[in-house]
């Protein structure tokens, strides 16, 4: 095993923070809009049909609370879509996200198990691919990139997979 | 090695027709229970049940011989192969290097008739149970060998100049320590110092979730639940309920004596310096075999009393599936400081006595929030409580009283976290009533992930999230910047580490 074991100073090591994320297209926007209409229309459906057995004032209520989750997820979507992006660096892969709740997720590639690209029928219309990275060990560390330019995802399937494989 | 050839395909024993017709009739007993009910109470249609039930005990009969007759196995240089099925032939490769762990377990009816199964854990996700059910003890001991002096020869570096070390390691292994030894008064002591309340309400989720196949996910629940916020809040129903917590608790005495006994009678714990051997039970007798480089990552877990009595049980994490969660969790119950110093050395080799460590502790924002979600939870117990019995007065009083030790058990916590990292481990420790402390090796990590709420961003503190092949845990509330830093150097850790980590 050649763990080196020397001591880092802080400034030596290799900093996550400086590294620069590439945003999705802006397509990837618009099918999240289009998905979030299509549920609250969904959703609206349902609520219209509660009209016709409950009173004026309960359907305020039930609409206030009905227009702020809306805004609150309009927010979280288009403030939250600039805060979207990967980084690909030498060992690693991260994906940010999220406006209200950030996060931001790294996978070594010393650790990826296998890569996956998918298309349903709605991102093949928007021309939007995902890439899924799998790990061992349950679905809790794996990490999901929808939203990405099918070319774009292939070469990162094939970048992360290749550097993947190099190890043992 | 021995007078078996694995080489060439083995059967079981011959007993194992009676294993594989006895596990096929306890599953049939399953399906034809609602029959049998039904037959009970209703004339006419019952004898038929019977005559059923015959039948299909003569085709079991049947196809137990055949199963035994088509089921073989056999072991070559990289992988054991298992060849099953009656009408569909199944032919199950599963390489050396897969395998997680091999473990030899006996129920009553394999005791009675001598023999021993051997069941072999693989980290793939495919749920189903690789499993020889029945050889002979000393077939089984020496094919366990066997697979582990393969598994090994697999890891060890091929060089010549590493075969010499190679083969003092191997020298090295034969000396076995014993780490612990469970007399019976220790059992006792461990029953007694039990976490009944859990055990406790362990059993009400699993009677209200009836079936046994429940039980893995009930558990699971109640053990987070209670492991998050519950603590606290079990010991502030207890004044409220006392009569009915009287009688629970008697129940969860005695299941806790059950259970310890039943689990860890005449258990034994041993160590090398290539795995940790772990055999207890008294009914369903289990032996396991660790290999010290698949373990993720341990947790040290005591209460209150068991602190004042000086020990601590260790929870090894191993790399699992989905599907086996939970079920690979290993247990050392009871362990005194200088096992656990023992563990330790032998698992963290590169931790040296003087080793620089790095203290890192949460932002007070966390007691705060902790404090604010434990009264929280408390809010509807006391609201349901007040418009029943319209005592507004008393129940706000009591109200502002639970609060007041919300609070102070939110500081209690606060205080005991403690986030420590050298160059070769995180030890996480938390908790005041149940102390609980993770250490993990650095280079375990699979993912990273770092979470801020736009609340916390303002006050620039975050939790980490790390999760290894066997799952994770966060550190919830720290400073972001000194979590952007650990981040930075677990990855690079992660990254420059050429060995196998699972």
């Amino acid at each position: 095993m050649l763990l080196e074991n020397l001591q880092l100073e802080k400034s030596e090591l290799p900093l996550l923070e400086n590294v620069d994320y590439s945003p999705h297209p802006k397509d990837y926007r618009d099918m999240r809009l289009l998905i979030l209409m299509i549920v609250m229309f969904l959703l609206s459906g349902f609520w219209i049909m509660q009209l016709v057995f409950l009173n004026m004032t309960a359907m305020g209520v039930i609409f206030l609370i009905w227009a702020g989750l809306l805004s609150i997820i309009l927010l979280e979507e288009i403030k939250g879509f600039k805060k979207r992006g990967y980084a690909l660096r030498q060992r690693d892969i991260t994906y940010k996200k999220g406006f209200l709740i950030h996060s931001q997720t790294t996978i070594p590639f010393n650790r990826v198990q296998h890569c996956e690209t998918t298309q349903g029928p709605l991102s093949r219309a928007f021309g939007l691919m995902s890439l899924k990275v799998f790990t061992a060990g349950g679905a809790s560390s794996d990490l999901r990139i929808s939203g990405l330019r099918p070319e774009e995802a292939n070469r990162l399937k094939d970048f992360i997979t290749e550097a993947s494989s190099t190890y043992e | 090695m021995s007078e078996y050839k694995f080489e060439e395909f083995n059967h079981q024993n011959i007993l194992g027709v009676v294993i594989i017709f006895a596990q096929s009739v306890r599953k049939m007993l399953n399906a034809y229970l609602a029959f049998f009910a039904y037959s009970i109470f209703t004339d006419g249609v019952g004898k038929y049940v019977w005559w059923f039930f015959g039948i299909s005990l003569v085709f079991t009969a049947v196809t137990s011989v055949l199963k035994y007759r088509n089921f073989r196995f056999k072991l070559d240089e990289t992988q054991l192969v298992l060849n099953s099925g009656i009408l569909t032939k199944d032919v199950m490769n599963i390489p050396l290097d897969r395998i997680q762990s091999v473990q030899m377990h006996q129920n009553f009816i394999q005791r009675i008739l001598g023999i021993t199964g051997l069941k072999i854990d693989t980290a793939g996700s495919s749920s189903e149970e690789l499993e020889i059910p029945a050889l002979k003890r000393k077939k089984a001991e020496s094919l366990l060998e066997f697979l582990k002096s393969k598994i090994r020869n697999e890891a060890l570096p091929k060089s010549d100049e590493r075969m010499e070390e190679s083969s003092v390691m191997l020298e090295k292994k034969s000396i076995k320590e014993t780490l612990v030894n469970l007399d019976f008064k220790a059992i006792l002591v461990l029953a007694i110092t039990e976490n009944h309340i859990r055990n406790g309400l362990i059993a009400v989720a699993f009677i209200m979730g009836y079936a046994g196949q429940y039980l893995d996910y009930s558990e699971q629940f109640v053990v987070d639940v209670f492991d998050d916020y519950a603590p606290e809040l079990v010991e502030s129903g207890i004044a409220l309920i006392v009569v009915f917590v009287f009688t629970f608790l008697l129940l969860s005495v005695l299941l806790s004596f059950i259970q310890v006994i039943l689990k860890f009678f005449d258990f034994k714990a041993e160590v090398d310096d290539q795995s940790f051997y772990i055999s207890s039970g008294l009914i369903k007798r289990n032996e396991f075999t660790i290999p010290l480089k698949k373990i993720q990552f341990l947790e040290w877990k005591t209460n209150l009393l068991r602190k004042r009595l000086g020990f601590e049980s260790i929870r090894i994490h191993q790399g699992r599936s989905v599907e086996s969660a939970g079920k690979n969790l290993l247990e050392i119950p009871s362990c005194y400081s200088e096992q656990t110093e023992k563990v330790m050395e032998t698992l963290y080799t590169e931790l040296l006595e003087d080793d620089y460590f790095f203290l890192l502790q949460p932002h007070t924002y966390q007691r705060v929030f902790r404090a604010l979600v434990l009264s929280l939870f408390g809010v509807p117990f006391f609201l349901i409580a007040t418009i029943a019995t319209q005592e507004i007065v008393v129940f706000s009083g009591l109200y502002l009283v639970y609060v007041f030790v919300m609070i102070a058990a939110a500081e209690k916590y606060y205080q005991s976290i403690n986030l420590w990292v050298n160059e070769e481990v995180i030890i996480y420790e938390r908790g005041w009533l149940f102390p609980k402390r993770t250490v993990v090796k650095l280079h375990k990590f699979q993912t990273v992930e770092l979470n801020q709420t736009i609340f916390q961003a303002k006050r620039n503190i975050c939790h980490l999230t790390f999760s290894t092949a066997a799952g994770g845990r966060s550190f919830r509330f720290f400073d972001k910047s000194e979590m952007e830093e650990l981040r930075d150097f677990v990855l690079y850790k992660t990254e420059s580490f050429t060995g196998k980590w699972m």
